[in-house]
C-alpha cells in the first residue's frame, strides 16, 4: 500500500467526527450574548469616556505615576492575617457557580464577560473575584463584586493567566504572552497602573504561568519553560532575585501555603502524569502528595485558607469532567468536593477579624 | 454567498463534524477545537450579516478556525492536558492504541508540517486548497508535506521505500 495512502487511513482512524446536535442552538445564544454584550459595551464605553476628565488622569497619574514608566519599588512584606475557610467560587465556562463548601446554597454568578469563565481567584478580605475569561484567542482578567455587580476588565492579551491577588487586595498578578516574550504583571485590582516586573522570551508553547503572590505578598512564585521543560521559580515581586526551585524539567502550577513556608506543585513524570507534590517554599523537602498514576490528570493544587486543606482539579479517564478534590496537607484523606465539569475554583478566604490590621487610613501608594 | 439559518445548518451537518476532528488533530484539543470552528461560524454568519461576501463558507471557516486554534495553542500545556482528558473522558472509549501513536506522531510535527498533514490526509485537500486554507503557496505546501510525510513515516515506524511507486503526495 502506497505510504500515502497508509498515512491517510492512519490519520482517518485518528480524526473523531463531532457531533453537530446542539451546536446550532449554542450559536444562537452565542451570538446573541455578543450582541447584548456589544450594547452594553457601548454604554460603557461611553461613560468612560465621560469619566475620563482631565483631572481623573491626573489624579491617577499623581497616585499611579504616569503611563510607560518602568521603574518599580519593591513592594514591603504585610503580615499575612489568618482566615477561615469561607463559601467555594467555581467555573464550569458557561457558569461562575458560589455556593458553601459542602454543595449546599448554589448561586449562579453572571460572568463578566462573553466566553468561557477559567481561572478564578477570592480577595483577600472575600469579598471581590478576580475571574480569567476566555473568548476564542482573547482572553480576559475581571475583577467584580461577588455577586458579579461591578465587574470592571483590569488586564487582556494573549495567554492571559490565572489571577493572583496581594494580600491587601489592591493589586493582583499574572501572566501575558505579548511579542513573542512572556511577561509577569503587576495591576492595581482597578486596572490601573499595570506594569510588567519580569519578561523573558517565550520560545515553546510554554511560558511564564501561574505567577502567584506569597502570603505576605513580598515574593511571586510561577512556573516558566519551554514546552519540554518547565519547573518552578520564585522571585521578588518587583521581578528581582529570581531563583529556581526545581530543575526536573517537569513542574508546574505552584502555590504558596498560608504561612508561605510550603509550597504545592504539580509534578508531571512518566509513572503519574501529573500528581500533586509539595515541597518547602526554598525549594527543598520535596514530598508527593498523591499517587494517582497515568490515568489521572491533575491540576491547579491550592490550600484552603485555614491551610488545613489541599484543593486540586482532577478529571480521571473514562469519567466525565474534572472534579475538585479536597484533601489534608499531606495527602490522606481526599474527597471529592465539587464533581463534575470544573475549570476553575477557589475558596474564599474570610479573614479572621482579630488578626486584620488596625488602618486608620488608606494606603496612598500601592508599590511601597 | 449569503450565510444564513438553512446554509449555517446544513455547514453544521456537512462539513462541521469533519472540521472539528480536523482542528482537534492539528490543535491537540478537542474542546479548543469545537470553540474554534464555532467561533468561525459565528463571525462569518456576523461578517454575511453586514453584508460581507464570502465565497466559500467550508473555506473561510477552515481558515479562521485554524488561526484562531493556533493562537490557542500558546496555552498552558496542563490546561491543554486537562481539555484533552475532559474530551477523552466525554467520548467515552479511551482512545485506542492506533490513535494515540498518531496523535503522539502528530504532536512531533511542527506546527505547519501538522496543519499540511492533516488538511491533505483527513480532509483530504488537494496542495491548492491546503495551500488556500493556510495562506501559503503551493510550493511551500509541497515542500512542508514532504517534510511532514518522511516524520510521520518514520515515527509511526512506516517503511517510506516499501512502495516503489510511491511518488509521494499528489
Amino acid at each position: 500500500m502506497a505510504l500515502d495512502e497508509r498515512l491517510r487511513r492512519a490519520i482517518e482512524h485518528a480524526g473523531e467526527p463531532a457531533d453537530p446536535s446542539g451546536v446550532y442552538e449554542g450559536l444562537i445564544r452565542r451570538r446573541e450574548r455578543r450582541r447584548i454584550w456589544r450594547r452594553v459595551g457601548s454604554g460603557l464605553l461611553a461613560l468612560a469616556v465621560v469619566a475620563g476628565t482631565t483631572a481623573g488622569v491626573f489624579a491617577l497619574s499623581k497616585l499611579f505615576g504616569g503611563p510607560g514608566e518602568d521603574e518599580v519599588t519593591p513592594l514591603v512584606p504585610v503580615t499575612p492575617t489568618g482566615a477561615e475557610n469561607g463559601l467555594v467560587a467555581f467555573t464550569t465556562g458557561d457558569r461562575i457557580i458560589v455556593q458553601a463548601a459542602d454543595g449546599s446554597d448554589p448561586h449562579e454568578v453572571p460572568a463578566p464577560a462573553p466566553g468561557l469563565a477559567w481561572h478564578i481567584a477570592w480577595s483577600p478580605d472575600g469579598t471581590r473575584l478576580a475571574v480569567a475569561v476566555f473568548d476564542g484567542p482573547r482572553r480576559s482578567l475581571w475583577v467584580m463584586q461577588a455577586d458579579g455587580s461591578e465587574a470592571t476588565e483590569i488586564a487582556s492579551g494573549e495567554n492571559v493567566s490565572r489571577p493572583s491577588w496581594h494580600p491587601d487586595g489592591t493589586l493582583i498578578t499574572y501572566s501575558l504572552e505579548r511579542n513573542d516574550r512572556t511577561e509577569v504583571h503587576v495591576t492595581g485590582s482597578d486596572g490601573t497602573n499595570d506594569r510588567v516586573i519580569y519578561s523573558e522570551p517565550a520560545p515553546g508553547t510554554y511560558a511564564v504561568f501561574s505567577a502567584t503572590f506569597s502570603p505576605d505578598g513580598s515574593r511571586i512564585v510561577f512556573d516558566a519553560g519551554t514546552d519540554s521543560e518547565y519547573d518552578v521559580f520564585v522571585m521578588a515581586s518587583d521581578g528581582s532575585n529570581v531563583r529556581q526551585l526545581t530543575e526536573t524539567g517537569t513542574d508546574y502550577n505552584p502555590a504558596w501555603s498560608p504561612d508561605g513556608s510550603q509550597i504545592v506543585f504539580i509534578r508531571y513524570e512518566a509513572i503519574s502524569e501529573s500528581d500533586v507534590f509539595m515541597m518547602d517554599a526554598d525549594g527543598s523537602n520535596v514530598r508527593r502528595l498523591t499517587h494517582h498514576g497515568s490515568q489521572f490528570t491533575n491540576i491547579d493544587p491550592q490550600f484552603s485558607p485555614d491551610g488545613a486543606f489541599i484543593t486540586y482539579g482532577s478529571a480521571e479517564n473514562g469519567v466525565v469532567g474534572l472534579s475538585i478534590i479536597a484533601m489534608a496537607t499531606d495527602g490522606s484523606d481526599p474527597e471529592v468536593l465539587i464533581e463534575g465539569e470544573v475549570l476553575g475554583f477557589s475558596w474564599q478566604p474570610v479573614p479572621d477579624a482579630s488578626d486584620l490590621p488596625q488602618q486608620t487610613e488608606p494606603p496612598t501608594e500601592p508599590f511601597r | 454567498m449569503r450565510v444564513d439559518e438553512v446554509v449555517i445548518r446544513e455547514f453544521l451537518h456537512t462539513s462541521y463534524p469533519r472540521l472539528v476532528a480536523a482542528v482537534a488533530l492539528t490543535s491537540g484539543s478537542r474542546p479548543a477545537a469545537e470553540d474554534a470552528v464555532q467561533e468561525a461560524l459565528i463571525r462569518a454568519w456576523e461578517r454575511s450579516d453586514k453584508g460581507e461576501e464570502i465565497d466559500s463558507l467550508e473555506g473561510w471557516v477552515t481558515t479562521v478556525a485554524l488561526n484562531l486554534a493556533r493562537s490557542g495553542l500558546r496555552r498552558l500545556r496542563s490546561e491543554r492536558r486537562a481539555r484533552a482528558r475532559l474530551d477523552a473522558s466525554m467520548v467515552g472509549e479511551p482512545p485506542t492504541a492506533d490513535r494515540i501513536d498518531v496523535d503522539r506522531a502528530l504532536a512531533t510535527l511542527p506546527r505547519r508540517q501538522r496543519e499540511v498533514a492533516v488538511l491533505r490526509y483527513y480532509l483530504q485537500l488537494d496542495t491548492r486548497e491546503v495551500a488556500s486554507a493556510l495562506e501559503l503557496n503551493e510550493g511551500t505546501v509541497k515542500s512542508t508535506l514532504s517534510r511532514a510525510r518522511a516524520a510521520l513515516a518514520q515515527t509511526l515506524g512506516i517503511d517510506e521505500n516499501e512502495e516503489a511507486n510511491d511518488r509521494g503526495p499528489r
